[in-house]
């Protein structure tokens, strides 16, 4: 009988499965089997200095089969691109971060991950349930039974002291334990893609703020880039259709001219962009983590980031609640883990709808101001600490963010 | 050993009652307990910290593959109500007694052992009680804790000869209660009694709350030293956290002089 089980398949489920491995509790995981599809190689991940760090202490960035491209510069500008006033072109993108020694973050294909991730929890001790879907959450005697439901119909049964659901923005955990998620309504959709770049990303990547939304670049190998495009819904959906040609120039335009001219390398996708909120991301023997408790807007790159926090806060709690001889699902692990959490969540949510906000959807006069303020920001110590909350780590100090499990433990199982 | 009527006790009847109604809610994490559900982590951190001051709990980097930290330690737990701070340190490896005078405290605490397929000696009988009945050697307890227990305890000069009585020559003993303070006051009867109902009102009388330098004096005067104290306070998120300042709840810990 497990203590803990992880529920979710996806880059969240099986980075926490595996991190909570490292707990002195029993884990397990369940998982629908899904064969990697196209579009998670289109999609990419950022992770940060100490998201790296974490996922090498899990074993899992030796796994990854390619070697993710460090992130060492970020730029950002905001609004229209200034194409041919070369006057002006040093300015196009006036907010530069550039971090120290070590780069700031790494970009990894979402399919690399995904397979580095699945070879590693085989190693790992994880009991896995794989191809079931939970049907139903309750409680009972202070514990959680999850009914789950097989491939071919047939049900089975767990039950354990804690939960931890990593199923996505759609959770369904979340739903059966009655937690309210505020979400902001969806009038942005992002375009996603593979772009190549005529001139050198040098490994920076780029933020422009548009009043329609911001259009990011993340540097790839071979020039690549992942390009990110926030778009009002319809406008998103127009430049997915639209001819390869018409959106290479429309993609050059809106992102100006600081890489030449911008190349589509690969289908579409378009995401549907949809901020959420949750004040309280636990119940009784639950815990969500990852998109299922808290999606931000993806304009900085670090939803992913977040779910390593989770991960991370919530190892450092259970080991502690191990050593107090209680039990996984003890309600100081709820409360700890809310309260952890609070801060980095809350920051990161607010930061990235709020700059979003500031540029897409308020007047010129106030993004005017914004901007402004982003020159001053870019003179000011204040920059140096943005790098720094930008390379991960310093809102959610966690061992495994400093490179490290928790120590003393480990050897229980 | 028989209860006659003269038998010196210090445990008050009507409180037991008072208790006794509750016993059914005590694993309710959100029920009628929980504030010690909530004070629980905070508090094995102060014994588990106590045994390390006092070199007895084994250090988790030296423990050996499958060792838990309490193993071949044998703990007295006093008013143990429904087994809150027993159950984790039998699973902490202690070889745990556990006792409170009353009978439905101890039945719910028995029953709830199953759910954790753990092992806790529960008796149901007072600390004088149990004194006489191992007044010997091998009895001797290497830990000895009474949590939010003291304040409830009509007599703990008696209370403290007792435990005097079971302590092992190196054991260790904690003891955690409300201060008598205003501050105190506020918190204990009517924060918790009257504004959020966390516990039942009636449930302290601040009469019987102590003061760190009583507390020592008593001890002290059975040759055991509290040495050391902190302070427990509440935090916004609702749990506990240590601190310097002892003026609501603290703790006690030390051992023979």
């Amino acid at each position: 009988m497990p203590d803990i089980v992880v529920v979710g398949g996806g880059l969240t489920g099986l980075m926490t499965a595996l991190t909570l491995s490292h707990s002195p509790y029993q884990v397990a995981h369940i998982q629908r089997h899904q064969p990697i599809d196209g579009g998670e190689t289109i999609r990419t991940t950022t992770v940060s200095a100490a998201g790296k760090r974490m996922l090498e202490t899990l074993g899992v960035w030796q796994r990854l089969a390619t070697p993710p491209t460090p992130i060492q510069t970020l730029k950002v500008a905001d609004g229209e691109a200034t194409i041919g006033t070369r006057a002006r072109r040093g300015k196009a993108f006036g907010l530069e971060w550039q971090d120290r020694d070590e780069p700031m973050a790494f970009v990894v294909p979402n399919a690399t991950l995904l397979s580095a991730l699945e070879r590693q929890i085989q190693a790992a001790a994880v009991t896995p349930l794989i191809d079931r879907t939970v049907a139903d959450f309750t409680i009972a005697n202070n514990r959680a039974n999850l009914s789950l439901i097989d491939d071919k119909g047939g049900t089975d049964e767990v039950t354990c002291d804690l939960v931890v659901g990593c199923d996505g923005r759609n959770s369904t955990l979340r739903k059966s334990a009655g937690i309210r998620q505020h979400a902001l309504p969806h009038k942005q959709t992002a375009v996603v893609a593979l772009i190549s770049a005529e001139r050198p990303h040098q490994n920076a990547a780029f933020q422009r703020f548009l009043g329609s939304g911001p259009i990011a670049l993340m540097p790839m190998d071979n020039n690549l880039m992942s390009l990110v495009w926030t778009l009002p819904k319809q406008e998103a959906l127009r430049y997915q259709a639209c001819d390869v040609n018409a959106f290479d120039k429309a993609c050059t335009k809106a992102f100006g001219d600081e890489l030449g001219f911008l190349t589509l390398q690969s289908d579409r996708l378009v995401w549907p962009l949809q901020p959420t909120f949750i004040a309280n991301p636990t119940a009784d023997n639950l815990i969500l983590a990852g998109d299922a408790a808290h999606v931000i807007h993806p304009l900085a790159g670090q939803g992913y980031n977040l779910a390593l926090g989770d991960a991370a806060v919530l190892l450092d709690i259970l080991c502690d609640t191990f050593a107090r001889g209680l039990p996984a699902g003890h309600l100081s692990v709820l409360t700890d883990y809310r309260q952890k959490r609070r801060l980095e969540v809350g920051a990161m949510s607010l930061t990235t709808t709020g700059l979003d906000a500031l540029f897409s959807r308020m007047p010129t006069g106030v993004s005017k101001i914004a901007g402004l303020g982003m020159n001053l920001l870019n003179r000011s110590p204040a920059k140096s600490a943005f790098s720094t909350i930008a390379s991960g780590g310093t809102l959610a100090p966690a061992n495994l963010f400093a490179g490290r499990l928790p120590q003393g433990y480990r050897h229980r199982k | 050993m028989p209860r006659g009527k003269s038998m010196k006790t210090t445990a008050d009847q009507n409180e037991i009652a008072n208790f006794a109604a509750m016993s059914e809610k005590w694993w309710d994490e959100r029920g009628p307990m929980a504030p010690l559900h909530r004070f629980a982590p905070v508090r094995i951190d102060y014994i588990l910290q106590s045994m390390r001051r006092r070199n007895q709990k084994n250090p988790p980097d030296e423990m050996a593959v499958g060792q838990a930290p309490l193993a071949g330690l044998r703990v007295l737990d006093i008013g143990c109500g429904g087994g809150i701070l027993a159950e984790p340190m039998a699973r902490l490896g202690a070889d745990v007694t556990a006792i409170d005078a009353t009978a439905e405290a101890i039945e719910a605490a028995k029953a709830h052992l199953a759910v954790g397929q753990l092992v806790v000696d529960y008796r149901c009988c007072t600390a004088e009680e149990l004194a006489v009945e191992s007044d010997r050697d091998k009895d001797k307890f290497d830990l000895i804790y009474a949590s939010e227990v003291i304040e409830h305890v009509t007599d703990r000069q008696l209370f403290a000869e007792a435990i005097a009585a079971m302590l092992a020559p190196n054991g260790t003993v904690v003891i955690t209660t409300i201060n008598r303070t205003l501050p105190a006051l506020a918190f204990a009867k009517f924060a918790l009694e009257y504004v959020v109902r966390l516990v039942p009102a009636g449930t302290h009388d601040p009469k019987k709350f102590v003061k760190p330098a009583e507390l020592r004096a008593e001890f002290g005067s059975v040759g055991i030293v509290l040495d050391d104290l902190t302070g427990f306070v509440p935090t916004l998120a609702g749990s506990f956290r240590q601190s310097g300042n002892l003026s609501i709840n603290y703790g006690a810990s030390g051992g023979w002089r």
